[in-house]
């Protein structure tokens, strides 16, 4: 599958600050992807330079095999962008608005009419035509705001945070567009803070922190904790006193006592080969094991384990 | 039925200028301009009616012209501009721009589109407003053609204030952005108040002119559209570079533009034999915008910008050393300016050698101030306009000081000769010759440019490494 984004070795600095600093990935066409990263990692400052809105100090991005900064505007017709915030309109319905874009991007007459005409429809917004942009809510306006981003069909839709300050229902509505979407064959690039939706709707996930890629890979590995060394959880029940998994955990050096649990604990080894070790050493060592099964770690922990592992400190200005 | 809902967006054609009917659409539903409109014919309409009683009066056809040309005056020269202090940075707060950026619109419709949409609400003021004056021709002692001639001219004034307004508006600074325009427009309306509630006179100085009855006459008032219409497209385009994305090149067409209206400028009016210090204070009027402009844009090049030039070989180059964007090429423009304006000088035998360094070395020396104490400053435009206003101010308080504060004879402006605003007061007063002064003024000018050249080397070496670079690309 040949790439819808090529980022190659691209730096942007604000004078001292380094936003971006040497990073370099690739988005297959077709897939979605989620961009992950503490306030002020470099998330928005990548995602603008691949929308053609900054300009990087060093390095290169290829959208659909266009270079974004020698042929802007062939970039800017196949990319929609959604910022993480915008104000809308005074005194401007949604129907207008829509119509003002389509006729921004070089619509005329009644191709420009049935292309409002689709995306009022895809986003749900027929009923809302003539309420005024700037009176809806925050989950109306983010629908609007991608109806908006598709009014001319692009291939990559770059995504800054769409569902941040959004109602669980918006949330829900939003995720169920975005499956379209990446169902349509569109490329999606996306960044959330809200990991677990990430994981959902994204073939791949990118972490980021203070400028540099830290992990590139789907969120099934992550989870297991394959790529990036996490280890491996358990979930062990014990007949009896559960603190004997604690305690036993304690004189073994391969298991690392993570919490308590009603019957027992969770555990965390480093490999699945020690896992079997672990546990035959358990039942060796006279713990009345009942259940010792793997868990999957969510994304928040990996997330976390990422920023432990590259020991950087996870708050940073917003760039 | 697919397009049931869209085609009810059909109130303006295609043809139109999206931003335009973007703003038509909210600017005609905005309380201000309807408030506005509402107020002008309500007053019109009263004062039609009290001069209808007052028919018999012998002044009363004069009295309702004046009254026509104060309220819409006041309505598009005063008000109406004002609308547009908030186009380009609304836009910018909102983060919309970066939204418009991404469709075909490019910065200069942007720009061009906020205030076309101003311009057009103030034509509709102007069309309601020509029933009154049609009706004022019964009331007598009217002079059509010089009242239609001024009804014109107040209309393409308050066009330029407005993209002054709007050109204003995408700047950072707030004192510029908007206390400046507010600041302007009370000038402006006390100027409206003593021409046209001043009296009979003061109306007929104004209306005198625009018979139009002499050569001058016609060549001051085509020389007036002409300025009216550069320096607003100027305006607009300043505030179109300053949203305009890197890669979106306004300077060299800018810079070609005015250069060469400027060169066709001096030489056609000296062929035509015209006052020869009318045309060079014409010729400076034109440069300075450009020149300011010029001087506080962002020096960050780009390959698409180069690659046009470096594809024409070295020609290409050196054109670019005076047409690519950015404050660096922008002074060796500034510097071709001053020696045509030199060698006009020259050729005209004049000697306004001192007025021409001073002004210059005025507009180099908010420059080497920025460069110097607000290197990294991002509001090039904002710092450049708040160091030239203050450096008219201080030679105005030192003026102020000795003419009202009793210490004229400690002759304080002498030591601020250093100040290239200063020259305006320097003269007999201060014992200077005018070989002193001259001098003075090139020293004044030498130094500042030569501050501003070596501040600029660094940007220097950044294109030279860019066109090599795409030079080997292509």
């Amino acid at each position: 599958m040949s790439s819808a984004i090529v980022v190659n070795n691209l730096y942007r600095y604000f004078g001292p600050l380094k936003a971006v600093d040497g990073i370099t990935f690739e988005v297959p066409h077709g897939s979605v992807c989620g961009f992950v990263g503490a306030n002020g990692a470099g998330k928005t400052t990548t995602m603008r330079t691949m929308a053609t809105l900054d300009y990087p100090t060093m390095g290169n991005i290829e959208i659909c095999g266009i270079n974004v900064i020698n042929y802007p505007e062939k970039v800017r017709s196949l990319i929609g962008w959604m910022p993480d915030h915008f104000g809308n309109y005074e005194h401007m319905t949604v129907l207008e608005y829509l119509d003002f874009y389509a006729r921004a991007l070089g619509y005329k007459g009644k191709e420009r009419q049935m292309r409002v005409q689709e995306v009022m429809e895809f986003a749900d917004l027929v009923t809302l035509s003539d309420r005024l942009s700037n009176k809806l809510s925050k989950g109306m306006t983010q629908r609007l705001c991608l109806g908006r981003a598709l009014i001319h069909d692009p291939q990559v839709l770059i995504m800054d945070e769409p569902a941040a300050g959004l109602d669980p229902k918006a949330r829900v509505e939003l995720k169920h567009l975005i499956r379209i979407l990446a169902e349509e064959g569109k490329t999606i690039f996306i960044s959330s803070h809200i990991l677990s939706e990430l994981g959902e709707m994204c073939d791949s996930l990118l972490f980021i922190n203070n400028g540099r890629i830290v992990h590139h890979g789907d969120a099934e590995s992550l989870k297991q904790g394959t790529e990036t060394g996490g280890g491996y959880y358990f979930d062990v029940q014990v007949l009896g006193d559960p603190q004997s998994v604690s305690d036993w955990a304690v004189t073994n050096p391969y298991a690392e006592f993570i919490e308590s649990r009603k019957s027992g604990g969770r555990i965390k080894v480093e490999s699945q080969e020690l896992a079997a070790r672990v546990l035959a050493s358990m039942i060796k060592d006279g713990l009345q094991v009942i259940e010792f099964h793997r868990e999957q770690r969510n994304l928040e922990d990996a997330f976390i384990d990422m920023l432990d592992k590259v020991n950087t400190p996870p708050e940073m200005p917003k760039t | 039925m697919k397009a049931a809902h869209a085609e009810k967006i059909s109130d303006f054609p295609d043809k139109l200028n999206p931003m335009l009917v973007k703003e038509l659409r909210q600017g005609l539903r905005g309380i201000s301009f309807i408030i506005l409109f509402i107020a002008v014919q309500a007053f019109l309409c009263f004062i039609m009616f009290i001069t209808a009683i007052a028919a018999s009066h012998e002044n009363a056809g004069h009295l309702l012209s004046r009254t026509i040309f104060f309220f819409f005056s006041l309505a598009v020269l005063s008000i109406q501009p004002l609308r547009g202090i908030s186009s380009l940075h609304g836009e910018i707060k909102n983060n919309t721009i970066d939204l418009l950026c991404l469709t075909r619109l490019s910065a200069w419709r942007i720009a061009y589109g906020k205030w076309i949409s101003i311009v057009s609400q103030s034509a509709l003021i102007l069309s309601t407003i020509i029933p009154y004056l049609i009706l004022r021709y019964f009331f007598g002692d009217m002079q059509i053609f010089s009242e239609i001639l001024l009804l014109i001219s107040i209309f393409l004034l308050s066009a330029l204030f407005t993209a002054g307004t709007v050109g204003l508006s995408a700047t950072n600074s707030s004192i510029i952005r908007v206390l400046l325009p507010i600041v302007f427009s009370l000038f402006v309306f006390v100027f409206i108040w003593s021409t046209f509630a001043g009296g009979r006179e003061n109306f007929l100085s104004i209306i005198r002119p625009l018979t139009l009855d002499s050569l001058t006459q016609t060549l001051f008032f085509i020389g007036l559209v002409t300025t009216c219409i550069y320096i607003t497209w100027m305006l607009l385009d300043l505030g179109a570079s300053l949203i305009a994305p890197i890669a979106e090149n306004r300077a060299t067409r800018r810079r070609l533009v005015s250069l060469g209206l400027i060169t066709t400028t001096l030489f056609s009016l000296k062929f035509a034999h015209i006052d020869a210090d009318a045309t060079i204070y014409l010729g400076l009027a034109l440069s300075i915008p450009v020149c300011i402009i010029s001087l506080t844009e962002n020096p960050q090049l780009v390959q698409p910008i180069v690659a046009p030039f470096t594809r024409r070989g070295i020609l290409g180059t050196t054109l670019g050393r005076i047409l690519y964007p950015g404050w660096a090429t922008g002074l060796l423009f500034s510097l071709v300016l001053y020696a045509l304006l030199h060698t006009y000088i020259i050729l005209q035998h004049e000697n306004h050698f001192v007025h021409l360094n001073w002004i210059f070395a005025a507009v180099l020396f908010p420059l080497v101030l920025t460069r110097i104490f607000a290197r990294k400053h991002e509001n090039r435009f904002g710092l450049f306009m708040l160091f030239t206003c203050t450096q008219f101010l201080i030679v105005l308080i030192i003026f102020a000081a000795e003419t009202w504060g009793g210490s004229h004879q400690l002759k304080i402006m002498q030591y601020f000769c250093w100040i290239p605003s200063s020259f305006i007061y320097l003269g007999d007063k201060y014992g200077f010759s005018e070989d002193t002064l001259l001098q003075l003024s090139y020293i004044n000018l030498a130094v500042y440019t030569g501050i501003a050249l070596a501040t600029s080397f660094p940007v220097w070496k950044h294109i030279r490494e860019l066109e090599r670079m795409t030079s080997n690309e292509s």
